[in-house]
């Protein structure tokens, strides 16, 4: 009962993203909170990969993580230059309300 | 102590707070449930030994991405209205979360056996040396992908905020 097993990790991965896709689907209006949903759900995989790799003793899972890691980071730092870049022309912050492509 | 509550008591504190993310009504303590959120699966990470990538996430995770997070809220007043969150919308969150949990752990340990971390012991580098080796010899053409693609991001992220 003291062991640590792969099927922990699995499960802990597997309902962290649920929460992440679920607070996606409940927050669909907010800019901030779907950028920050997503981040839960690519910490979800990267833990994920870390378990099998561990699993597997195999290096490639971690390697993966370092990039998902980094392209988090890109993704953050477009979309909230896009999130400022709407604020400054007045556009309406909803969601649902950015039906347009020019502006 | 056994390793096991180790980890019970940390995914536990993990899942709460991604809980606390999504329910929370202030923009700013959905931050802070994101932090709690990034130590608690560090700590995760360093009990799987990838001690690396854990101080990795404290680095990148919340050092940079969460402080921009919070430097946008705090700059631009930003007051987005959020949806209520009523019994209708939580009880179909908690069957579903729910559910994947169940499913995931039938698929776990149908095809894997519930197999056990065999840690080996006093394997003879750390991570770092290891991860190290492999993104420069192994992983080249994706590790000079990754820098193109950090270049283009901040030039990128420069022309948008530029005054235009």
């Amino acid at each position: 009962m003291n062991i640590l097993t792969l099927a922990d990790y699995l499960v802990f991965s597997a309902i962290l993203f649920a929460l992440g896709l679920i607070g996606i689907f409940v927050n669909r209006t907010n800019f901030i909170l779907v950028l920050i949903c997503l981040e839960l759900i690519l910490l979800a995989v990267s833990t994920n990969f870390i378990a099998f790799a561990e699993f597997a003793h195999d290096t490639t899972g971690q390697i993966v993580v370092f990039f998902i890691l980094a392209i988090a980071a890109i993704k953050t730092a477009v979309g909230l230059a896009i999130l400022i870049l709407l604020y400054k022309r007045k556009h309406p912050l909803s969601l649902e309300k950015l039906n347009f492509l020019k502006g | 102590m056994p390793i096991k509550l180790f980890f019970y008591f940390f995914a536990g504190l993990a899942l709460l707070s991604g809980i606390g993310v999504i329910v929370s009504k202030h923009l700013v303590k959905t931050m802070l449930w994101l932090l709690l959120l990034f130590i608690s699966t560090a700590i995760l990470w360093l009990l799987i030994h990838a001690e690396f990538l854990a101080l990795l996430l404290g680095l990148i995770y919340i050092g940079a991405v969460l402080v921009l997070f919070l430097f946008v809220i705090m700059i631009f007043d930003l007051t987005i209205e959020r949806i209520k969150l009523t019994w209708f919308l939580l009880l179909p969150i908690t069957c579903t979360v729910t559910l994947v949990a169940i499913l995931s752990h039938t698929f776990a340990t149908a095809i894997y056996h519930k197999h056990i971390f065999t840690f080996l012991k006093h394997s003879k580098h750390n991570l770092a040396v290891t991860m190290g080796n492999l993104l420069f010899t192994d992983y080249l053409i994706e590790f000079e992908i990754i820098g193109i693609l950090l270049l283009v991001a901040i030039v990128s992220v420069i022309g948008l905020s530029d005054k235009a």
